[in-house]
């Protein structure tokens, strides 16, 4: 199974807030959609559920159009981040309630899982949703997602709120559930260095646009952060993708992106250190801001 | 329309026509500790005028909140907008159906002069409740684009329907006295009551559709 | 298997390091079964893909073979063929950083190996 969008566009007025975006799910794997604030990260996961319509492009799963076709819609669970305001109204239902209208709705719901994760994380279903603190809600979302059983389940911001055990808690069982199952899971976060190691492929979205789909570990094997004497670091890194360049006094530091085949040479008067995936982030995403 | 969206509007209908039996139940306790004990039975065959007071506050306020809150739930959570909106009509439907079915047999079981009154009003209650629906989901969709404006517009309505329950409730009791007054130009009001639905239904699910088909999921 | 993952370093890698580390050591032995890639994946926190990863490359070395449908198993001769392996890259590993450490520090081939001589 493959989910698939192409061309996606998403505009309000003058702000494209999806950018042209070409992308591939693959059914079996765990994705991290990561972005800043504003790149378009929960606009993305709504196109790509059909809870938002498209300003152009389709998404579909197997060659078939998602958007109103309920056997599609049938494998995916975008399990949304729960910001309760008051003019929504929905503060007023309980958790047992909304829990219920996701077994209804979801069609392969598994009832004893959202059973036992309840008691896992001592939520109290007898409470209103506006009652629930972030993380509480964050394990209520966690819980849909995770009982949904869809194939493809898309999780905005799961661990917000969440204290980091329970955090530690939530990508063990994510883990659990994806070695049984199989099932397809993009989550996006801000909390990129907690996430990396569960990551197979990381989604990195710049304003809108699709900046890279790369396997983490690949992209982790070819980046390098190359420091030094400015000269000399210049010199090693020649010919080299090169990304957010910092320097201080006659000293410099670059992050480069190795092509397969590449290398910088360590020297006397050149550090090479690996980076890490907020690291990588941070160079690719944070460079606009220095100009 | 099938399994799991038939669920949940089924279970929607029920609790919508839970909050009319509760409203009808409200209003018999109401005017029945006022009354003499020789008086019940007339009381009772009250009945539907409340429930359908009770069904048409309550499709007011639901078809309101169903736009705000249930819509956005269930889209997200993997509703087609084409299911949403056949959900949404026949739950409305479902529950004014019930609550004539419901006034019928009241008044085939009790039969009488306010049954027979009843009986001819019927039309007219059903009329007011479909209309109650309309309005309720206009309102919602008003909100949705200018929030203050949807909410005063409701709080009248609530008012009025409030208001209306109230008459109802207070003059009931007299008998057929007010009512013989309507039945005169029973005709004209059915018929002007039906204008009226024909012209704020097809201005509610058309407007209904098309938000649902470009509606944007926040919760 | 219980050492702690660091940042500075693939995690395959180290996955594969600890494997190996465990082998010299004897906490596991040739013939013996190693953990699967789910049980590592619970174990550390990460994707199974990744454990996968660190496990096929000791699979290409010859150090761990496949028993189909079972799992993994350390193959006979693993543990001197780490060995083997270690001491090759001995030199790029730990040598090469400390000549480059002495030479930024001037200290000349002749000091170092007296420096050797006397631990």
């Amino acid at each position: 199974m493959k989910l698939q969008c192409t061309d996606l566009v998403k505009a309000y007025g003058t702000l494209h807030a999806v950018d042209h975006i070409d992308l591939t799910l693959e059914q079996g794997k765990i994705y991290g959609l990561i972005g800043r604030n504003g790149a378009g990260k929960t606009t993305l996961l709504s196109l790509l559920t059909a809870q938002n319509p498209a300003t152009a492009g389709e998404v579909s799963l197997d060659g078939e159009p998602v958007w109103e076709n309920r056997e599609a819609l049938a494998h995916l669970c975008f399990s949304r981040e729960l910001n309760i305001s008051p003019e929504t109204g929905l503060g007023n239902l309980k958790v047992k309630e909304y829990l219920r209208i996701a077994s209804i709705y979801y069609p392969h719901w598994d009832d004893a899982m959202a059973k036992e994760l309840v008691e896992l994380f001592r939520l109290p279903v007898k409470k209103k949703l506006q009652k629930l603190s972030k993380g509480m809600l964050s394990m209520v979302t966690i819980i849909v997602a995770l009982a949904s059983k869809a194939d493809f389940t898309f999780l905005d911001e799961p661990v917000a709120g969440l204290d980091v055990v329970a955090r530690d808690q939530f990508y063990k069982l994510l883990l659990e559930e994806y070695s049984a199952t199989g099932r397809t899971f993009v989550i996006s976060t801000h909390i990129i260095e907690e996430a990396a190691d569960v990551l197979e492929e990381v989604i990195i979205l710049r304003d809108g646009k699709l900046l890279m789909t790369e396997n983490v570990q690949d992209l982790l094997d070819s980046a390098r952060y190359v420091s030094g004497k400015t000269e000399e670091v210049d010199a090693a890194v020649r010919g080299l993708e090169v990304h957010h360049a910092e320097s201080m006094g006659r000293s410099k530091g670059v992050t480069v992106l190795l092509k397969p085949g590449q290398a910088v040479e360590e020297s006397r008067d050149v550090t090479v250190q690996p980076l890490s995936l907020q690291k990588i982030f941070v160079a690719l995403c944070g460079e606009e801001e220095r100009a | 329309m099938r399994g799991r969206n038939l669920r949940f509007w089924r279970r929607y209908a029920l609790e919508l026509l839970g909050i009319g039996l509760g409203a009808a139940f409200f209003c018999l306790v109401v005017s029945a500790m006022g009354a003499k004990p020789e008086a019940l039975p007339g009381v009772l065959m009250c009945t539907p005028y409340y429930l359908s007071m009770g069904c048409a506050f309550g499709l007011i306020l639901c078809c309101f909140s169903i736009h705000i809150s249930y819509l956005p739930l269930i889209l997200a959570m993997g509703s087609t907008r084409r299911e949403a909106f056949w959900g949404f009509l026949l739950c409305r439907l479902a529950v004014v159906a019930a609550a004539a079915v419901v006034s019928l047999l009241v008044w085939l079981l009790l039969p009488g002069d306010v049954a027979r009154d009843g009986l001819t009003l019927l039309p007219l209650l059903a009329l007011l409740m479909l209309l109650s629906s309309h309005l309720g989901s206009l309102m919602g969709l008003l909100y949705q684009k200018w929030k203050g404006l949807g909410i005063c517009i409701l709080a009248v309505l609530c008012g009025a329907a409030g208001a209306g329950a109230s008459v109802t409730v207070m003059t009931s009791s007299r008998g057929t006295a007010l009512l013989s007054q309507w039945m005169g130009p029973l005709g004209t009001w059915i018929a002007v009551g039906t204008v009226l639905w024909l012209l704020l239904g097809a201005a509610d699910l058309l407007l209904t559709r098309n938000t649902l088909r470009r509606r944007e999921v926040k919760l | 298997m219980k050492e702690q993952l660091t940042e500075s370093k693939s995690i395959y890698l180290q996955i594969s390091e600890m494997i190996e580390t465990d082998i010299l050591r004897g906490i596991l032995l040739e013939e013996e079964q190693v953990p699967s890639t789910n049980e590592l994946a619970r174990l550390y926190t990460i994707n199974p893909a990744t454990a996968g990863k660190g496990v096929n490359l000791l699979v290409e070395e010859g150090i761990l073979y496949k028993k189909r449908g079972i799992g993994m198993f350390v193959a006979a001769g693993a543990r001197e063929a780490i060995l083997k392996k270690r001491r090759k890259s001995f030199e790029e590993t730990h040598l090469a950083p400390l000549l480059r450490e002495a030479e930024s520090l001037g200290i000349t081939r002749e000091e170092l190996i007296a420096m050797i001589r006397e631990k």
